[in-house]
């Protein structure tokens, strides 16, 4: 068996929110905790909405708050199991047609919280002079990447512990 | 990253997720950041708490200059921690697999305090406030110790 691709990501975090209510709030606020600026949202400037719509599949989209037509498809998601597990693609705008990643989250019970696991695949899938990958390989490309969720983890297990307090 | 602070210590372990388990049970840390991992378990990122003071952690990388006090044959440095009851965190400590190297004892300058080796191989100083000590009486008492300098 061959080896894991060396910028595979993986990334948690334990939530102190039972996992139904965490996924409530992971896709029902996911605007409010995906972090803004450049390293986070897709096109200037910089902020937008991002959110999950429904219309025959679920897309997981960052629109334009001034004018909605303008809009980055993040990725189409591919298991929605609430509680549980989301996964869904991903592709920045700078992709072709052809290529993309997988993001795959799982929502497991700790104690009265959730450890929350990310696992995103396909940066290998590049060719490694794409500009999505910044002249960066294996774990350094790992890590850049992986910065990017952490801190919006973070972000969803602040904003999380915000909303439950008022539960 | 999570923490506020001016200054964060990073440390690099040989098995970075045994240290965390280590500074959970040892220390009473909390893992308060998202944790990072590469596809072969090795961690890249974790942030861990203790008492309201945050520190950085991960595996050793060493073609990107990341090494442990294992690989380098020790540390220089040394953390102190502040605890309400030191005989008690020093025996937590060494009940979770830390070396005692120094027991704790009443320092002249006020502090009880004692010395651990984790089984990552930093060094931390328990240190407990037990008295004010009143500057002339500190001098007083170092010079009863070291001499008129």
């Amino acid at each position: 068996m061959s080896a894991p691709p060396k910028s595979d990501i993986h990334v948690s975090i334990e939530i102190a929110v039972p996992p139904a209510r965490l996924f409530e709030i992971f896709v029902g606020d996911i605007d409010r905790w995906w972090r803004r600026g450049p390293e986070y949202r897709f096109f200037p400037p910089w902020e937008g909405e991002i959110r999950f719509e429904r219309n025959g599949t679920t897309r997981l989209v960052h629109r334009d708050g001034e004018d909605p037509a303008r809009r980055h498809v993040i990725g189409e998601v591919t298991c929605w199991q609430p509680g549980e597990r989301l996964s869904f693609t991903f592709r920045l705008p700078n992709f072709a047609a052809d290529q993309e990643t997988a993001v795959d989250i799982r929502f497991t019970p700790v104690g009265e919280g959730t450890r929350l696991e990310l696992v995103h695949t396909g940066w290998d899938s590049l060719p490694p002079d794409h500009p999505a990958l910044h002249g960066l390989a294996g774990h350094r490309l790992m890590m850049m990447k992986a910065q990017i969720w952490a801190r919006n983890f973070e972000s969803l297990k602040a904003r999380a512990g915000d909303i439950t307090e008022n539960d | 990253m999570t923490g506020q602070q001016t200054i964060t210590a990073y440390l690099i372990a040989d098995k970075a997720a045994d240290a965390i388990d280590f500074y959970i049970k040892a220390f009473g840390a909390k893992e308060t950041g998202a944790r990072i991992a590469g596809p072969d378990g090795k961690i890249g990122h974790a942030e861990l708490t203790i008492g309201g003071d945050s520190f950085y952690l991960a595996d050793e990388f060493p073609d990107m200059g990341a090494r442990s006090p294992k690989s380098l044959g020790g540390s220089p440095v040394m953390f102190t921690l502040q605890v309400a009851d030191v005989d008690s965190a020093m025996k937590q400590a060494a009940d979770a697999g830390a070396e005692v190297t120094r027991a704790a004892e009443d320092q002249f300058y006020g502090e009880r305090s004692g010395h651990v080796l984790d089984p990552f191989g930093y060094r931390w100083a328990l240190s407990q406030h037990i008295e004010d000590v009143p500057p002339e009486e500190l001098k007083r008492r170092a010079a009863a110790l070291y001499g008129e300098t």
